[in-house]
């Protein structure tokens, strides 16, 4: 805005130096146009016609001249006045036009001056001539006339001949003034002079002859005369001043051209200028219009500021709030009537000052620092707050303290808002009577009741004591409603409301749930406690009531409940104490019963989990997964364990783990299981559909089991499916089979005559394995993957495992091993004539989808296809042990060495301590010792007992980098170990032919 | 109220629009042909007349249109004795009107009776003459106006003195603002002065009704004399319209009135003008129009009858003795030559 309105001025400033400009170019125009004008036609038409008219008149005079002297005209009265007019156009010619310029006017004059002269000359020559020629005139008329009558008379006869000849050459020679009759004339006129002339004519004839004389003298005078006049050559003078003067006209026409030349250019400057000045003052209006509206703009804004400031000072000044503002060290910069309403400070007495004068001292110092807490990191704090009035009272505010910050995010002020809730207060108080106790009674009402709940369970937790909750119910309170009415009844519960808080104590709780309903909370040391309140409490109610219509008695009936005992949650706890009153009502009322809580629990929680799983298989949330079961020596699928998965809507895939405990021994249980069974049969029928023949395992339960209707149920299945005879198999849980064993042997042979198999799951785990082994007529024994694991290093389970398998082939079951996780793993049973697993190395349990495409694609590991053919003796296992011991140390050697645990004391550093070394030089070397990868094996092994007695010493040394080195070749060492091993094993296997 | 805005445009606005108008209204009107001078016909309008215009004498034509107020201040100024230094003498006192134009003195008296030289011509068509004084001095009327002014022996004056006096009187003050919008100049006092003794054309002269057509206008011997003035050639001199006062003429072109006296001042002519020996004893041919009431003639005044003139003329200019019977006709006919003024024939 600044620089429009400057700009503006500048230019406004410019203008006078514009102006200035513009008088200048006006003044040259205007001189221009003058100079321009001065070829003014008029000016030139006149002075042409004067100069025409000059020649005009010049003519008439030598014409009017001319007729004169030939008598064509008689009076000079046109010769003067032609004359009269030449002079007139003579003077005017002079007069030359404003335009000539200078130069040509000089010449102009010299040759008006030369034609003045001319025609001066003429002026004296036309009067001589008027003289001359009227003289001559007269004299010819005289002559004529006279001469005429003295004819007429007689004349002697001597003068009357040359008379006569006298008078005609007189009238000849006036004719035609030829000098012949100039002669004649003089020849007669001596004649008469000499002739006698008689007396009477004497004075005649002289004057006769006198005038004879004035003709023959004066004509030709007359006649030269005229020729002079016209010879004067001022037509010719008349001419040249035309000349001069059309030459004088041309020069200024030229002049005045140029003139108009450059008017024309300064006219068109003058509009280029004024253009140029206008486009100026256009631009300045414009930036001063742009000015203006900038101003206009701001002054609006500005008003608009001000109205809205009028509007905040009105909200301020009328709030009915008080409202402070403080600069940023707190001290009061401003304040509102309000404010004094509410505190009684006037605004003289607290401008400058802290508010902190009107603290009431209620609050302590955590408080304030809590406020100015919230204030200095949040910006804001608010909440009710007691302060003191100037008169010292103390009042309750409701209080909010802003912080003012700037752009910089500094504090400049605080701005506090507050209102008097005195009243709120009272109300609220009044309310909160209200909403937390009963109208009718004054006891605290339910909600009330909640909260001294809680606080009491805090209590107990604290100070370990016991809270008993009492749930009462009146007996027989109806009735009287019924009898007396319900003012009656009112009356019968406040009575009784009365008597409940005569009973307690300081800290319990008396509340009136509604109705007839009351809970008593009581704070116990002892559980003896309860009941002396219990007793204490029935005595109370039932002694009788004095109503105005009549005396009347109730009784109570009281569950109670005791926490921590019950450990429920409050709405839990009053629960259980209705629970037990309901039932001391049931059991005869007027007693009081206490709750029992561990049925309840148990009840409660299966119930909910049951009815979530009974809601899951209906909505089928439940799907089958099939883990597959291979031969590892044939390499072929035999068929796969159906896994039971929930796929629940919020917790995703769910495993059996953790559902199938909460219906334990409960009837869905079986709910499941049997559709877990008609699933597996569906399932057969759709493989074999597909021209896929597989066994499907399911797990069943000793309770599924032992259900009644198990058997028939299942038969009825197989009827349905009767693909599941021959393919379906049950796997029993070991330990779940404990409860009923000649029941559970009895349901498998059912089966087994349905040609649904059993077998035993997670074997080895039970306590009597054995037992099952011998009573249970299982086809197959599933060896629990607890054994299987870490086979290929742990020795101790490849001794149990050669014992089941050993114990299974006595037993003529069949085993096949879960759990198998590493290729290795699976080579070792093979290895010990195990050819049945399952497990993560040969796939996870797959869902229905991937299953036939994963079998289909199945192949088992190459190292079990590299012994798939062979079979060791039961004398070639030590050495298999001693592999897998020698395995086991080095592995745990370095994982140790690696993990910063202590190393494994004894085997490792002495050959001697290592059952690998006793087997090798054992019962190895005399059976093996022919081999040459037998032989293989000792320098390795040997290696190996060095670098790691190295190892030992460099970690005890704290060697670290060393170890790490020494680990390598240790490694190294020991695969050249086992590649030996694995060299004499096939040396000494034998082919199976199979 | 208009904003400042409003107004800034409003006037740009105007000034864009009056400007080139003022412009353009000032460069046509320059460029206009003013009004010049108005071309006055050079033409004398003789009005009707049956006579040919190159007879010897021609009848009056009718009294010039003009101004009727200048002519009335004139007048006023022609009997105003202002004009002279003692305030004794006006231009009437030897031009009266009602004796003929002239005060029939052989020479005029002028201020405290001082005595002139020249017989005073008639005021009377004194628009015709060519020349005015004896001598042809003056060239028009209005120059004619300062010569009695300024003469010591006739008005004794001087224009200051004169416009000094009629300036004192309001009445003149007025009539010069109205007639000339001007003040009292002696400019404006000839042009009154002229205008009016322009205006004192008498017409309807019986010889001028005898030319004009009307019969029996002339009776016999004025009619014989119109003749013999014709035919002894005095109308070689004495001719048109104002039948003389066109020409200068020698007094004494046959015979010398002069012979045997010494020539005066006011007998040297048109010498005292133009220096010339030739133009010794030259004078304006005067008028012969109302010849008869206009006595004694000639400059001199040595001719105290018409008839005494014409003898004198017979003589010094014909070198002949006119008879009895001639100059009788001739003076009948010049008698027949006094015209009216303002409806009276003048005495």
């Amino acid at each position: 805005m600044n620089l429009g309105l400057a700009k503006a001025i500048q230019l406004g400033r410019q203008i006078w130096g514009y102006a200035l400009i513009l008088l200048a170019m006006t003044v040259v125009l205007t001189w221009l146009f003058f100079r321009m004008e001065s070829v003014s036609p008029i000016e030139h038409l006149n002075y042409s016609r004067i100069l025409g008219e000059l020649h005009s008149a010049n003519e008439e005079v030598n014409a009017e001249a001319l007729a004169s002297r030939v008598e064509l005209s008689r009076n000079y009265d046109k010769l003067t006045a032609s004359m009269a007019n030449l002079q007139k156009l003579g003077l005017a010619a002079k007069e030359l036009p404003g335009f000539v310029l200078n130069a040509d006017a000089s010449q102009m004059d010299e040759e008006a001056l030369k034609l003045q002269v001319l025609m001066t000359m003429q002026v004296q020559l036309v009067e001589n001539f008027k003289r001359k020629n009227a003289v001559l005139r007269n004299s010819q008329s005289y002559f004529t006339t006279e001469s005429n009558k003295i004819l007429g008379e007689n004349l002697p006869e001597n003068i009357r001949r040359p008379f006569e000849h006298y008078v005609r050459h007189i009238h000849e020679f006036s004719r035609d003034p030829n000098d012949n009759y100039l002669h004649k004339i003089a020849e007669t006129r001596r004649q008469l002079a000499n002739s006698q002339i008689p007396n009477n004519y004497a004075l005649d004839l002289e004057s006769l002859l006198l005038h004879g004389d004035t003709i023959e003298r004066y004509l030709p005078e007359v006649n030269d005369s005229v020729r002079q006049i016209r010879e004067l050559g001022i037509a010719p003078k008349i001419s040249e001043l035309g000349l001069h003067y059309k030459l004088a006209y041309d020069d200024a026409m030229r002049a005045a051209d140029n003139f108009r030349r450059a008017m024309y250019v300064l006219a068109l400057l003058l509009v280029g200028f004024l253009s140029y000045v206008f486009i100026r003052l256009e631009s300045s209006r414009r930036l001063l219009a742009g000015a203006h509206k900038e101003l206009r703009f701001l002054y609006d804004a500005q008003v608009r500021t001000e109205k809205r400031l009028l509007l905040h000072k009105t909200a301020f000044e009328n709030s009915h709030d008080g409202i402070v503002m403080t600069d940023a060290a707190g001290n009061v910069m401003e304040i509102n009537p309000a404010f004094t309403r509410i505190t009684g400070y006037e605004r003289a007495e607290v401008v400058g000052r802290n508010p902190s004068m009107i603290k009431s001292g209620r609050h302590d110092q955590d408080f304030y620092a809590a406020m100015w807490k919230s204030i200095n990191s949040k910006g804001c704090w608010q909440g009710e707050i007691w302060n003191r009035s100037k008169y010292g009272e103390i009042y309750p505010e409701l209080l909010s303290i802003s912080a003012v910050r700037n752009q910089l995010g500094e504090t400049t002020n605080y701005v506090a808002v507050f209102s008097d809730i005195r009243e709120l207060k009272e109300q609220e108080t009044k309310l909160a009577a209200l909403a937390y106790h009963d109208a009718l009674t004054g006891l605290p009402n339910r909600v009330l009741l909640s909260d001294r709940l809680h606080q009491a369970m805090s209590k107990v937790a604290r100070t370990n004591t016991l809270l008993a909750v009492c749930y009462l119910d009146l007996d027989g309170f109806k009735p009287v409603n019924d009898t007396y009415g319900h003012e009656a009844g009112d009356s019968l519960l406040k009575e009784i409301a009365q008597r409940l808080e005569d009973i307690i104590r300081g800290g319990d709780t008396a509340a009136r749930l509604g109705g007839d309903e009351f809970v008593l909370l009581f704070a116990l040391d002892k559980l003896e406690e309860c009941e002396k309140a219990m007793h204490r409490l029935l005595d109370a109610i039932q002694q009788p009531i004095q109503l105005e219509e009549a005396e009347v008695q109730v009784t109570g009936s009281v569950g109670v409940t005791i926490y921590p005992t019950d450990s429920s949650a409050p709405d839990a706890l009053l629960r259980h104490a209705d629970q037990a009153m309901y039932i001391a009502k049931q059991t005869g009322k007027n007693q009081f019963r206490f709750f029992d809580c561990e049925s309840d629990f148990q009840i409660r929680t299966k119930h909910d989990s049951v009815s979530h799983i009974e809601k899951a298989l209906h909505n089928k949330e439940f799907v089958l997964h099939y883990q597959p079961k291979v031969d590892m020596r044939r390499g072929a699928v035999i068929g796969a364990e159906a896994l039971i998965r929930w796929r629940h809507p919020e917790r995703g895939l769910l495993a059996p783990g953790e559902f199938m405990p909460l219906i334990e021994a409960h009837d869905m249980n079986i709910q499941i299981g049997r559709w877990v069974i008609e699933s597996a049969l569906q399932q057969l029928e759709s493989w074999l559909d597909q021209g896929m023949d597989f066994k499907v395992s399911v797990n069943v339960t000793s309770q599924q089991l032992l259900s009644p209707g198990f058997v028939e149920e299942l038969h009825a299945l197989l009827e349905r499916h009767p693909v599941g005879r021959n393919r379906l198999e049950l796997e029993i849980l070991e330990s779940s089979a404990l409860e009923d064993l000649s029941r559970v042997s009895h349901v498998i042979e059912q089966c087994r005559k349905f040609d649904v198999s059993c077998s035993l799951d997670d074997f080895g785990t039970g306590y009597s394995s054995l037992t099952y082994l011998k009573r249970l007529p299982v086809s197959t024994i599933k060896l629990d993957q607890s054994f299987v694991s870490g086979l290929a290093s742990d020795a101790n389970n490849l001794a149990i495992i050669q014992g089941v398998l050993g114990l299974a082939s006595a037993f003529q079951r069949q085993v096949i091993a879960e759990g198998v996780e590493t290729i290795e793993e699976g080579r070792v049973l093979l290895q010990f004539e195990c050819d049945y697993a399952q497990g993560y190395a040969i796939s996870k349990p797959l869902p229905v989808e991937q299953f036939s495409g994963w079998a289909a694609n199945w192949q088992p590991d190459p190292s079990w296809q590299r012994i798939s053919r062979l079979h060791w003796g039961s004398q070639n296992h030590l050495m298999f042990v001693a592999k897998i011991e020698l395995n086991g140390w080095v592995s745990h050697l370095i994982r140790a060495a690696k993990s910063d645990l202590p190393l494994p004391k004894g085997l490792l550093v002495e050959q001697t301590q290592c059952d690998f070394c006793d087997w090798y030089y054992g019962q190895g070397a005399s059976l093996y010792r022919s081999f040459a990868s037998f032989l293989a094996i000792e320098a390795p092994h040997k290696r190996v007992h060095e670098i790691a007695k190295k190892i030992h010493i460099a970690w005890r040394n704290m060697q670290h980098d060393d170890v790490d080195a020494m680990l390598e070749e240790l490694e190294s060492q020991r695969a050249m170990v086992l590649k030996a091993i694995e060299q004499l094993e096939f040396d000494v296997a034998i082919d199976r032919k199979i | 109220m208009r904003s400042v805005q409003e107004k800034t445009e409003l006037f740009s606005v105007s000034l864009t629009i009056t400007l080139p108008l003022f412009l353009m209204a000032g460069l046509l009107y320059g460029c206009q042909d003013s009004d010049g001078k108005k071309m006055t016909p050079a033409a004398i309008d003789l009005g009707k007349t049956t006579v040919a215009k190159d007879s010897p004498l021609l009848p009056l034509p009718p009294a010039p249109l003009l101004s009727s107020e200048r002519v009335a201040l004139g007048r006023q100024l022609f009997h105003d004795t202002r004009l002279s230094h003692d305030d004794s003498i006006a231009c009437a006192s030897c031009h009266a009107l009602d004796t003929g134009g002239v005060d029939k003195k052989r020479v005029s008296v002028g201020i405290e009776g001082r005595p002139g030289v020249i017989n005073a011509p008639t005021v009377f068509n004194a628009g015709f003459n060519f020349v005015q004084f004896w001598n042809g001095r003056a060239g028009t009327l209005e120059e004619q106006v300062a010569g009695p002014i300024h003469n010591p022996v006739e008005m004794g004056s001087n224009w200051n003195e004169v416009v000094e006096k009629l300036a004192a009187d309001a009445g003149y003050v007025a009539q010069f603002k109205t007639v000339y919008r001007d003040e009292i100049t002696p400019t404006n006092i000839a042009d009154a002065i002229a205008t009016f003794e322009r205006s004192l054309v008498t017409p309807n002269s019986r010889f001028d009704r005898f030319l004009l057509g009307e019969a029996g206008a002339l009776d016999e011997d004025a009619e014989r004399g119109y003749h013999l003035f014709v035919n002894y050639g005095c109308s070689s001199c004495h001719q048109g319209v104002g039948i003389g006062g066109n020409m200068f003429q020698k007094f004494g072109v046959m015979n010398d009135p002069f012979e045997g006296r010494t020539p005066g001042e006011a007998d040297l002519g048109r010498f005292t003008v133009t220096k010339q020996d030739d133009d010794r004893q030259v004078f304006k041919v005067p008028s012969l129009r109302n010849v008869a009431v206009t006595a004694p003639y000639f400059h001199d005044g040595s001719a105290a009858t018409l008839e005494e003139a014409v003898i004198a003329m017979g003589k010094y200019q014909l070198a002949k003795k006119l008879s009895n019977k001639d100059v009788r006709q001739i003076t009948v006919f010049l008698k027949s030559l006094t015209g009216e003024w303002e409806g009276r024939v003048l005495k």
